[in-house]
């Protein structure tokens, strides 16, 4: 599948409301925001019911319905459109990211700098932390050995006295020296990427199996963002959603 | 929780040298220059987990001994307002008379309880991580529980100083530690003003629940914790040596102000610090 068909399928997965549960899941068990969209249902039956109920008692008297059960109808209908519509503004800002990465993210190629051991072991079928090299610069796509190659000098940099390193490459070889996961995602020098644009170390839960294009990782991330909740890396299984 | 209030004070508190200097693998008891590296860089990491609001690794907002409790309660809340509120939305569709508004006064009144029963705990508990220091303690009694899965978790009296830990202070604590360890096995004899705690430890009926209390006849700096030590929070997935590196809240003596603290805070050279120990006792 070529990259713009996957990113049409992953539009098409949101739109029918997919797409958040094949992509890593760090919120709570019970979001308000889930909460106040699931309340709308109830706020609409109790719209028509009052409604049925409005209309048999007009044909009974013959009358029009009296202006109070009106305006009831009005605030009813109000407050279940207000849970329809305004469920989101309960969101956190964290959901409010993971959904424009949904919705706007661009698919960046991805290679691994560091990665928990159990995801190399037979069977591993969990979610696991690790760190990418994440690459918004198409180049990346026709060359994969040059992010691949500049991945492995990221990870040589761990080891490394940072001290006697430059400030830049310093501050990437503690975050990938403590390996406290989730932190925000640092923008990597270009001539530790061989050149490549637009590179950024950033941390992500791996899918047991991710998606590869190329030979790289595919991520779905927010260009120039660097919440670790503006990135998610693919599992295969996305590319056969929906017979794909 | 998405709060990171004080980002800018944390940063102020950890300087960026904290964070310089080369990989700690080996870190010798006695080794100053190691030492003082160590404890730099466990700051370092501890800003990094406040810079990023990842609580987990300081055990989750809210934490303590009454989180799981609290967090428990604030669920069933949640969901009786859920509950109540959907009730009341299907009701408004009847009646506008006291059964729709008491309905929809219950769903308030949960929303109202869960906001008291959470809030509390959880603005307590991110006080607190940002208070939070990273100290080694020693362990100088030892009792192993089983728990309900046949694991033992020791319950243990560990000796620290609530204070920012130097190289000095290291050295003062394993003295120190050492000195009560002879002094609770009967082979010093103990100052009077030491005896009643030195009882409630041989004794050891009391509640480890993370409290801890001043011992001014060892020393002002020093403090006796008293806390449980879960398996899974060691580097080998058991208590094998004297040294525990936990987070003390230095301003919080009650139950939960002090509690292990996970072993990527501690970092490889904490957990070469603790195998010498425990090589060390070995010996």
């Amino acid at each position: 599948m070529s990259l713009d068909a996957l990113r049409a399928h992953l539009r098409d997965l949101e739109a029918k409301g997919r797409l958040e549960r094949q992509l890593a899941a760090r919120d709570d068990a019970m979001p308000w925001s889930d909460l106040l969209w699931l309340l709308q249902i109830p706020a609409f039956a109790g719209v028509a019911i009052h409604v049925v109920r409005m209309a048999n008692a007009a044909s009974a008297t013959g009358d029009g319905p009296p202006r109070g059960d009106f305006l009831w109808f009005v605030a009813l209908a109000l407050v279940a459109i207000a849970l329809n519509r305004g469920h989101r503004f309960a969101r956190t800002p964290a959901q409010h990211l993971r959904q424009r990465l949904r919705e706007d993210g661009v698919l960046a190629a991805a290679a691994i700098v560091q990665v928990n051991q159990a995801f190399w072991q037979d069977g591993n079928d969990q979610w696991l932390p690790g760190s990418v090299l994440l690459c918004f610069d198409p180049a990346a796509w026709q060359q994969p050995a040059r992010l691949t190659a500049a991945a492995e000098r990221l990870f040589a940099l761990r080891d490394q006295d940072r001290s006697a390193l430059p400030p830049e490459h310093g501050a990437l070889a503690w975050d990938l020296y403590h390996s406290l996961w989730p932190v925000a995602s640092t923008r990597v020098p270009s001539d530790l990427c061989d050149g490549l644009r637009d590179c950024w170390l950033a941390t992500v839960t791996f899918p047991p199996e991710p998606l590869q294009q190329h030979g790289l990782l595919v991520a779905l991330a927010l260009p120039g963002e660097a919440s670790p909740h503006a990135v998610a890396l693919l599992p295969r299984a996305l590319a056969t959603d929906g017979g794909a | 929780v998405d709060a990171a209030p004080d980002r800018g004070m944390m940063r102020r508190r950890m300087t960026k040298e904290d964070r310089l200097g080369p990989p700690l693998r080996d870190v010798a008891i006695g080794d100053v220059q190691a030492l003082g590296a160590l404890f730099a860089e466990q700051r370092a990491r501890l800003a990094v987990v406040r810079e990023n609001a990842s609580w987990q690794w300081l055990g989750g907002v809210p934490a303590g001994p009454r989180a799981p409790r609290a967090v428990l309660h604030g669920l069933y809340l949640q969901l009786a307002f859920v509950a109540l509120a959907a009730v009341a939305l299907i009701l408004a569709g009847f009646t506008r008379g006291p059964w729709l508004w008491a309905f929809a006064a219950l769903a308030a009144a949960c929303l109202l309880a869960r906001a008291v029963i959470l809030g509390g705990p959880v603005r307590r508990t991110l006080r607190s991580h940002h208070r939070v220091l990273l100290v080694p303690a020693l362990v100088v009694a030892r009792t192993d529980v089983r728990a309900d899965d046949g694991v033992g978790v020791p319950h243990v009296h560990a000796l620290l100083q609530p204070a920012p830990p130097t190289p000095a202070s290291f050295a003062a604590l394993l003295e120190t530690a050492a000195r009560l360890r002879r002094l609770l096995a009967g082979e010093e004899s103990a100052p009077a003003d030491l005896e009643p705690a030195l009882a409630r430890v041989r004794a050891g009926a009391t509640a480890f629940d993370g409290g801890r209390e001043p011992l001014p006849a060892l020393g002002e700096a020093f403090e006796l914790a008293r806390l449980e030590v879960p398996p899974l929070a060691m580097p080998d997935d058991a208590l094998t040596s004297r040294l525990v590196f936990v987070l003390v809240d230095p301003e919080t003596r009650g139950p939960g102000g002090v509690r292990v603290a996970q072993p990527l805070l501690w970092g490889p050279g904490g957990e070469s610090l603790y195998a010498a120990l425990r090589e060390q006792e070995a010996a």
